[in-house]
């Protein structure tokens, strides 16, 4: 990895007026984001931000690093096809809960079938705010959001219990308005090796009513790091601590718990189980490779058409 | 010295293994092989046959008539014997003579109609026998051989009482009787199954070759004969994919994305297979293969493994091709080198899945919502297929653009035989483009420039860059402004006209034959071959034409204009609206006075093109309907 000087939150800003509504969940988002990444160590040219669509797809415009701002529902495909070309990339997913788990909910679970090493973060705040307050795939069936003609007829997805299910090797939930819990959450998701998943409940001001920063206050509360350990250290603990985990996943109401749900680094990364097909990948991984010599190709394909030799 | 032979049988029966065994021993004798497979969508059971052509020099396209069709089941007999040359022979295996038309559960009910009609009887009175005896009756020899003796004799010398397996062989028995009769050696048939199964069951294999030989030896054939020829230097046996395949390796590939769809799969999985090579003086090289969720995973991975620096591509059908478009007009707007290779196969929908056509190339020119740049272009044989697939790439890097490749399925599942030499990675060279190098002040990803190119930066690089979908400022940051869009739109858009300019005219179409014609045929894609052939051959009766040969249409060659101003254009296709006509009338208000188009899915032969130019020339025919099944 390149040398690099030690980063801060400054560094990180860009000069550009922010248009997010004010008191917008995503400003807590952006700033725990920042936190996170000037903590970890890496430098600015490390990073990757792929972001959705929406009102949290600028936050890959709103970060002084590589900003790759993509089609609605497509920042985990783009973000993955980076991360496995050039795997010395750190890379963090940015997008809403519509963009991730209904537009591309196909590329959500299969992403945590890979494991790859990204961050995924969920801005979820229950509605579809870009475009005027449609309900989204985690506002429950019967809620009326004021910019709805009627109350919600599809019932609600749980992001968490479907990242178990989808196989992502860190679970995690927070709340926009607790910045340093979701900064110290987002620095986990980030050191974690595998995919990732922070899904952090957000109040959309404009456009959700019901679920506003008065109505999380009143209910999200801290799991007890005494009482709650999500790391699989061994095997062994891996069905107890995955079942554990998909009930406390289902806790909501009175009490919304938020932190670290499962954790798992027993599984093997994408990168590892590619490395363990292709030797060199890590060493030369596709962004790598001197692909010309004199100005030919480097390729020496002469094997390859020697197998093929009839005669 | 041309020869046609023919063999088929059911999907996942081997016949694909014993053509290829067959190729290989005739590759072996000194001749080149041309072969085309067509087969349903269908695991086991559909009738799949396979058509090759053996010349003495290099051969790139098939004729109609069979001068050999080698059987074992009825069906194949049923299916073919009405294309068998005069002058040509079926072997069949007497076992089925008494096998009806009527009682073949996995032929289709249309064709049982048209063969019946065609003999002018009920399909419960044609047996195969009846066919023998009318094949008979028009000159032709046919060879019978009991496969049931067969399999008992070949068990009986290999003490062998299971005959099961046994019969697994029959296959090879039935291409060594065909192999006997045209004089090939016995030992060049062994080479050829070694080749293909290793030493595995090398004896059994060995029997089962000779008992053929012993038994075709009692035939009559007064047919070709194949002499053995000398070979200079080393021939392979190369398949669509693999050339394009290969050709993506010479390129520069090291990411590829890809879903499951036929019949682009077979690239990908051959790359999957392959992952890992050596680089002149850079040690070793990879290419990562990602199966991806669907094809919009495909393009958008291979979108982002650009953005790295990496040369990425995938590989889809039309279905797929679809679910692209969006992603591929996200790399027109955001800029991104990247590589689409469309097999063309039957649509709309899923339409024919494993049969040839070229109907996608308006949608590759216009799809997409918006308008944003891009270059499509095709390719006509093997070794176009991979030179073009490698320097895919350098448009890609050096326009900043999309590229789509458009390659027709009857290429993909064709087998030829070419000098190995013929595909050689040191003519392969690498152009990346413009590239910011070392840390630059202020660098900005999308400068406006004069030729509309801006230098690229790659993710993790010392310059930075932001890069949107949304319209965007020089840095790639959201901007909605009405001076800047229309700046930004236009230098995405200039690109073109650089692409326009700098591609050398070779690269983006090819004349044949006459120039001096009044009439002139235009074409694209595995129609080339048929073509040349066809004008070839219409030369040599006195009849001089010519054939200006697509590759590139977008950037639409306008130059070719001056070659086709004020001639009567022949528009041969294989879809229903003349799709490059319509291309022709757009971009240089040429218009194809005759057409002759296919739509039945199977391969173009030279045959057909040959009758169907004959019509439009000289019965003034305007429109011809090819529907040739060779």
């Amino acid at each position: 990895m390149a040398q690099h000087e030690k980063i801060t939150i400054a560094d990180l800003r860009v000069d550009e007026w922010n248009d997010w509504c004010p008191g917008c969940g995503d400003y807590g988002i952006l700033s725990a984001v920042q936190m996170a990444m000037a903590e970890t160590g890496k430098g600015i040219n490390d990073y990757a931000i792929f972001s959705g669509i929406g009102c949290s797809g600028k936050t890959s415009d709103y970060i002084n690093t590589f900003g790759v701002h993509n089609l609605h529902g497509r920042p985990i495909p783009h973000a993955t096809g980076a991360k496995l070309a050039n795997p010395n990339l750190e890379v963090i997913v940015i997008g809403g809960d519509g963009d991730l788990l209904s537009i591309g909910a196909g590329h959500f679970v299969s992403a945590g079938r890979r494991n790859v090493d990204i961050t995924v973060i969920i801005n979820d705040n229950g509605v579809y705010g870009l475009t005027k307050g449609q309900a989204s795939p985690t506002l429950p069936r019967g809620t009326r959001t004021k910019a709805l003609p009627l109350p919600n007829i599809n019932d609600s997805l749980n992001p968490l219990a479907l990242s178990l299910a989808s196989g992502y090797t860190f679970v995690a939930r927070g709340y926009a308005y607790d910045i340093k819990h979701l900064k110290g959450l987002i620095l986990s998701a980030i050191k974690h090796k595998g995919s990732a998943i922070v899904d952090i409940l957000q109040p959309c001001p404009t456009y959700n009513d019901i679920n506003t920063k008065e109505y999380y206050d009143e209910r999200v509360y801290k799991m007890d790091e005494n009482e709650w350990d999500p790391v699989v250290k061994d095997p062994s603990e891996e069905r107890e601590k995955f079942l554990k985990a998909m009930e406390k996943s289902v806790e909501w109401g009175d009490k919304i718990p938020i932190g670290i749900f499962y954790q798992n680094e027993l599984v093997p990364t994408y990168e590892e189980r590619l490395a363990s097909r292709i030797k060199t990948y890590i060493t030369a991984p596709p962004a790598k490779q001197e692909i010309s010599y004199n100005g030919a190709s480097s390729a020496e394909i002469k094997q390859l058409l020697q197998s093929r030799r009839v005669v | 010295m041309d020869l046609i032979w023919t063999t088929g049988g059911p999907q996942g029966s081997g016949i694909d293994t014993a053509a290829h065994i067959f190729t290989r021993a005739v590759a072996k004798a000194g001749y080149y092989v041309y072969g085309g497979r067509e087969y349903f969508s269908n695991i086991k059971g559909r009738h799949s046959y396979l058509t090759m052509r053996i010349s003495d020099t290099p051969v790139y396209s098939i004729t109609e008539k069979k001068d050999m069709l080698v059987s074992y089941d009825a069906e194949t007999v049923f299916s073919h014997f009405l294309d068998i040359a005069g002058s040509g022979a079926l072997i069949y295996n007497t076992d089925e003579s008494d096998f009806k038309l009527s009682s073949i559960p996995s032929m289709v009910s249309p064709l049982k109609v048209r063969i019946a009609d065609s003999l002018g009887k009920a399909g419960s009175d044609i047996t195969v026998k009846a066919v023998v005896e009318y094949l008979n009756s028009k000159g032709i020899t046919t060879l019978g051989y009991s496969a049931n003796d067969a399999v008992r004799e070949l068990g009986r010398r290999l003490n062998e009482s299971q005959l099961g397996k046994v019969r697994i062989m029959i296959n090879t028995m039935a291409i060594s009787l065909s192999t006997s009769i045209l004089k090939i050696d016995k030992e060049l048939v062994l080479e050829a199954i070694k080749d293909t199964f290793g030493t595995k069951s090398l004896a059994e294999n060995q029997q089962a070759v000779n008992l053929s030989y012993e038994i075709s030896s009692k035939w009559a054939w007064h047919g070709v004969t194949l002499n053995h020829m000398p070979v200079n230097g080393h021939r392979i046996l190369i398949d669509g994919p693999m050339a394009v395949a290969l050709g993506k390796l010479a390129g520069g590939l090291t990411f590829q994305s890809y879903y499951p769809i036929s019949p682009a799969t077979d690239e990908s999985v051959y790359l999957e297979g392959h992952p890992t090579f050596s680089r002149n003086h850079s040690g070793e090289g990879n290419v990562v293969v990602v199966q991806t969720e669907d094809e919009i995973s495909a393009i958008a991975m291979a979108n982002g493994a650009s953005l790295t620096g990496a040369r990425s591509s995938t590989a889809t059908s039309g279905p797929g091709f679809d679910l692209m478009t969006e992603g591929i007009g996200y790399a027109g707007m955001t800029e991104i080198p990247i590589v689409i290779t469309d097999y063309m196969r039957g649509g709309p929908s899923t339409g024919l899945p494993t049969r040839n056509a070229q109907a996608d190339l308006l949608q590759a020119v216009y799809g997409g919502h918006g308008e944003f740049p891009r270059i499509v272009f095709s390719s006509g044989d093997h070794i176009e297929a991979f030179y073009d697939a490698a320097n895919a790439f350098n448009y890609a890097e050096r326009y900043q653009m999309p590229v789509i490749h458009l390659v027709d399925k009857s290429i993909m599942s064709s087998y030829a035989i070419i000098d190995e030499t013929l595909i050689d990675t040191e003519k392969c060279k690498i152009n990346r483009g413009k590239i910011a190098v070392g840390k630059q002040d202020g660098y900005k990803r999308f400068q406006l420039t004069e030729d509309g190119v801006s230098p690229r930066s790659f993710l993790g690089s010392p310059n930075r860059f932001w890069l949107t979908g949304d319209e965007h400022d020089e840095r790639g940051h959201i901007l909605d402004d009405s001076v800047m869009r229309t700046e930004m739109y236009v230098k995405r858009m200039k690109k073109m006209e650089l692409a326009e300019r700098e591609i050398p005219e070779s690269e983006k179409y090819l004349a044949y034959g006459s120039s001096s014609s009044r009439k002139i045929i235009v074409g694209w894609g595995s129609t080339k071959w048929p073509i040349i052939e066809s004008i070839n051959r219409l030369q040599k009766e006195g009849n001089e034409i010519g054939f200006i040969y697509f590759k590139m249409f977008s950037p639409f060659p306008k130059g070719v204009k001056r070659l086709l101003e004020g001639k009567e254009i022949i528009d041969i296709e294989s879809n229903y609206l003349g799709q490059l006509g319509i291309l022709l009338g757009n971009e240089i208000s040429v218009n194809p006075s005759y057409h002759a188009l296919k739509v039945n899915g199977r391969m173009v032969s030279a045959s057909e093109v040959y009758t169907a130019i004959k019509l439009m020339v000289e019965n003034g025919e305007k429109k011809v309907i090819m529907n040739g099944t060779a």
